[in-house]
């Protein structure tokens, strides 16, 4: 059992660090917008 | 079509430029007075949260054009991922503002603006209870008819909010021109929800199916034959599905997907499910030439015209495994296909007998993995592993496309089996449904 929620961990890795690069970058973007560096 | 790094690298492009352009619209032209950091931080979070939330329609508007790219599943994932995310930024959005200047608490302020209050309010308990249910819908015990139907009301009800509210607050919205701007975008991404909904079903009263068979299969399964009504002929490939509603009316709340099980090139069209409660359930007492409707076709688990199909499949999920092969049966197709069918024992292999036929006309290899085999049982045992699939490997494996589909723990275990043996990642395509 653990080694299946190991390998699930693992295919969905991608997804999540797509999915947590666009947030950062969306973050990034705020910031520069906060600071009006645009 | 492969999936492809280019390809996905387009679509998540576009995604972040849309994501942005509710910002780019508040920030096109003369701008206003700056106030502090934090203020204007937690303003660009309310734009970005906003676009994000719109974008989601964009995932879940089953668009034929994305799902290829990425595969239906890592579409949904995407969807779940990134809902987390806009749950944050859209709920940072006031915590941040009141906290820079407390002032903003008299948004939420019913004496302020009796109207203004109540519908942000709603869009705070809105967005908890769209995430919540997501996440866990099974813990709360909603059915997914119910779950979908509210879905769809919540994301459309803080959307249109959340517009509202930028269109009221103005501060980045001024002149004019920058609100038409706003609202023709958001009102766009709310459309997808409508046409979903909407338009599509109103479309699917054109080409209404009845019911021309009921069958029951080996392990509790049952497949339902359905043929169009009128003189059409509805294409689909072999792997992909369709949302089913069954019933006098396409504007019905029960409607699930199933993969086609028949050959693409017939005009009746058959699929196959377990019996297993709910909807499912209702086949086998259904009554012949009820109407059905169905919208699609979806997905991409399709085989790839320039190679051989080495399929894994497990128990009912070998639906769409059915199709492929009894497509290139009725196109005498002389590519391989090597099956890994796994089940629990043999009185749950669905389409044991037909298989064996199916070896007679098409260059198909078969390979049961039983649980529970019998006494004196000769085959596969056990899981699919990476020791049964690297012996079942062809000798070329480039030049086959792999293709997995059944319950999620196999789903997982196979996907990375195949993975360390080497099989190219755009390779190996993976469906499952259970998302939420």
């Amino acid at each position: 059992m653990f080694e299946i929620e190991e390998n699930k961990k693992l295919l969905h890795k991608t997804i999540h660090r797509i999915a947590d690069l666009i947030t950062i970058a969306f973050v990034l973007v705020c910031i520069l917008f906060a600071t009006r560096g645009f | 079509m492969h999936y492809s790094i280019k390809n996905g690298l387009l679509w998540l492009g576009i995604y972040f430029i849309l994501g942005l352009l509710p910002m780019a619209i508040a920030v096109a032209g003369e701008l206003p007075e700056f106030r502090t950091f934090w203020i204007e931080f937690g303003v660009a979070l309310g734009f970005v949260g906003l676009a994000m939330f719109a974008l989601q329609f964009v995932f879940s508007g089953r668009l034929e054009k994305v799902a290829p790219v990425f595969g239906q599943d890592n579409i949904l994932n995407f969807h779940r991922e990134l809902g987390i995310t806009a749950f944050f930024l859209i709920l940072a959005h006031p915590i941040i503002l009141i906290l820079a200047e407390p002032d903003f608490i008299s948004y939420f302020d019913p004496t302020d603006n009796f109207f203004r209050a109540i519908a942000l309010s709603f869009v705070v308990v809105f967005i908890i209870l769209i995430t919540a249910t997501s996440l866990w819908r099974v813990n709360f015990k909603l059915e997914y008819e119910k779950w979908r139907l509210w879905h769809g009301f919540f994301s459309l009800a803080i959307v249109f909010i959340g517009l509202t509210h930028s269109l009221q607050v103005s501060h980045y919205l001024e002149p004019l021109w920058k609100k038409i701007a706003l609202s023709v975008v958001m009102c766009a991404a709310m459309y997808l929800v409508v046409h979903t909904r909407v338009v599509r079903p109103w479309l699917n009263k054109k080409r209404p199916f009845k019911i021309t068979k009921i069958k029951q299969e080996l392990g509790n399964a049952w497949t339902l034959t359905i043929e169009p009504e009128k003189n059409i002929y509805f294409e689909f490939k072999p792997g992909q599905f369709a949302w089913i509603t069954i019933g006098p009316t396409p504007f019905s709340i029960q409607q699930h997907p199933f993969s086609f099980a028949s050959s693409a090139r017939a005009r009746a069209i058959a699929f196959t499910a377990i019996v297993e409660g709910g909807f499912t359930a209702t086949w086998k007492h259904t009554p012949l030439e009820t109407r059905v409707w169905l919208e699609g076709p979806f997905g991409s688990f399709t085989p790839k015209q320039d190679s051989n199909l080495f399929l894994v499949m497990g128990g009912i999920g070998v639906t769409p495994a059915m199709s492929m092969l009894r497509t290139m049966k009725d196109d005498q197709d002389p590519r391989q296909a090597i099956l890994v069918y796994a089940n629990k024992n043999v009185e749950e292999i669905t389409f044991r007998k037909e298989l064996n036929e199916l070896r007679d006309y098409i260059n198909l290899k078969v390979v049961h993995v039983l649980e529970d085999p019998p006494y004196g049982w000769e085959g596969e045992e056990g899981f699919v592993t990476k020791e049964i699939l690297d012996k079942q490997l062809p000798d070329k494996p480039g030049e086959y496309t792999y293709y997995v589909c059944g319950p999620d723990p196999m789903m997982d275990m196979v996907g990375m089996a195949l993975y360390d043996l080497n099989i190219p990642w755009n390779r190996i395509y993976m469906e499952r449904f259970q998302i939420v």
